[in-house]
């Protein structure tokens, strides 16, 4: 048996799909994760990523950007755009001398490092495992 | 001629620096793997001007080459870090009728820090003097600065400012989470600044007539609620700076300065001010203070975080009588209405338009109209 679908019946199954997809997109989980026994808490967060806290204790912070998740952590945690978020870090660099957070690909990478570096803080947008701290959940 | 020089004379003349570039980034691409933030950036602008003043010390209408500036900003260890950046210059500020738009390259800032905690970083070298918002916050940075030139009173030492914009010392900087919002300080101890012929001169090789220079900003920037992103405070520099004609000192001057300054991002407005009130000396003669002043004031305001339309006026009202003013090429009163528009083409390319009516007739001089075009980027 064929089946026909008629363009009115397509339209309707793209909006369906859209609708039921758009909203898994738009509240993807963000979980910022960092090395086990990292003194911080979730009010470092917007401070570590905009270059005004630098250090955890006498531990060296190591904020890691996870391109894959970057758009929806700007979004939910530091209220910004891409385009705001690159000038923020532009004028850190040129006036303080400070260098943006390290760009990873993946949360497979992100996870890999912060679980190897002391220091180390990323985000991800699946669930990390036990061998990382979830610091705080968006 | 030896053989070697005709063998030399062979090679092409673009060889020698297209291999020293080659290797530069051979050295970059290398080092970066440990070193952190060994990446070169700079920013690049070029623009034109149309001017009626007469023999204008910036140059006549015409297309003109701004600036190129580079900086790296590597982290050398966890708590070392340094910033160097260096610019090539195409349009110094001139005396009326001396040539100008001669390339020159500057070591704008070379300093090497150390970070003790979030509170405290304290840098040693040349660095932009932390004075108000502007000279930090923007300086060569031309895609950075919403108008095509800066206030002229802050103009760099060799473009007319009448502040040192550069200190070669040692430099306290840091931050605080007080109350609602931050505590930030500056305090710098520095070699004190001469006037070489016109032009402030910082003195990168010694302290030669041994005066030091020293000030501070301190600063507080509200976070959250009604007045979010305000950053306001004082600042203030003392140092005794010196005329030098031809080499021959001809004045000695106690110069201090005080004022305060603002900076406000409510949604999309940008409203900045700085004001500086100096209360100079002839040094050693007990003499009468002459008092001088500048300020400016500036709103933008972002439409659709591209287009932003802005306006500024700035005046200084400097005595005559100080022997500070007197032989700064900069040195006389002047006050300018400006209006403009930046169009951000892109996150990193700006494009601004800007014309003002400057009048400088309190000290003698003319009253004058300009307009500015100016393509600047970041990279």
């Amino acid at each position: 048996m064929k089946l026909t679908i008629s363009l009115a019946q397509r339209g309707v199954l793209w909006a369906v799909m859209l609708f039921t997809a758009a909203p898994a997109l738009a509240f993807a989980d963000v979980y910022v994760i960092v090395y086990p026994g990292l003194n911080l808490t979730a009010d470092d967060i917007k401070n570590i990523y905009t270059g005004e806290k630098e250090l955890a204790e006498s531990t060296k912070i190591r904020p890691q950007d996870n391109s894959s998740a970057r758009e929806e952590f700007l979004k939910k945690v530091l209220q910004l755009d891409a385009a705001k978020y690159e000038s923020l870090w532009t004028k850190k660099s040129f006036r303080d001398g400070i260098n943006p957070p390290t760009v990873r690909a993946s949360d497979a990478e992100v996870i890999a490092y912060v679980k190897s570096n002391p220091g180390a803080i990323g985000y991800v947008t699946t669930a990390p495992p036990g061998d990382v701290t979830v610091l705080k959940k968006f | 001629m030896t053989k070697r020089t005709v063998a030399l004379e062979r090679v092409p003349q673009w060889i020698v620096p297209t291999l020293w570039l080659l290797g530069l980034i051979v050295i970059s691409v290398q080092a970066r793997a440990d070193i952190e933030g060994l990446v070169i950036h700079g920013f690049a602008s070029v623009y034109y001007t149309d001017t009626t003043q007469q023999n204008a010390p910036t140059g006549n209408t015409g297309f003109k080459l701004d600036n190129l500036d580079l900086y790296i900003a590597p982290s050398l260890t966890d708590r070392i870090r340094a910033l160097m950046e260096d610019v090539v210059e195409f349009d110094d500020w001139t005396k009326p009728g001396s040539d100008n738009g001669q390339p020159a390259v500057d070591i704008e800032r070379l300093q090497i820090g150390y970070l003790f905690s979030d509170d405290l970083t304290v840098w040693m070298g040349r660095f932009h003097t932390p004075y108000g918002y502007w000279n930090t916050a923007y300086h060569h940075g031309a895609q950075l600065q919403p108008t095509v030139m800066r206030p002229q009173f802050l103009g760099f030492e060799d473009h007319g400012g009448i502040l040192p914009a550069h200190t070669n010392g040692i430099w306290a900087t840091g931050r605080r989470d007080i109350g609602p919002g931050r505590f930030t300080y500056d305090a710098y101890l520095g070699n004190g600044s001469r006037i070489l012929d016109g032009v402030i001169d910082m003195q990168n090789a010694g302290n030669a007539d041994s005066h030091t220079a020293f000030g501070a900003r301190l600063g507080y920037e509200f976070l959250g609620g009604a007045l979010d992103s305000l950053w306001v405070g004082a600042h203030g520099f003392s140092e005794q700076i010196d005329n030098f004609i031809s080499g021959v000192r001809t004045a000695q001057t106690d110069v201090k300065v005080i004022g305060a300054f603002g900076h406000w991002t409510p949604g999309d407005w940008e409203l900045m001010s700085e004001y500086y009130r100096f209360d100079n000396k002839a040094h050693g003669t007990g003499g009468p203070s002459h008092e001088s002043s500048a300020f400016y004031v500036e709103a933008d305001y972002i439409f659709f975080g591209l287009i932003t339309p802005l306006a500024r006026f700035e005046q200084d009202t400097l005595s005559q009588d100080d022997g500070y003013f007197q032989y700064l090429l900069g040195g006389k009163s002047y006050k300018r209405s400006l209006v403009g528009v930046r169009y951000d083409l892109t996150p990193q390319t700006a494009i601004k338009i800007d014309a003002n009516h400057t009048d400088m007739k309190r000290d003698g001089g003319q009253s004058y109209n300009e307009a500015h075009v100016q393509v600047a980027i970041r990279f």
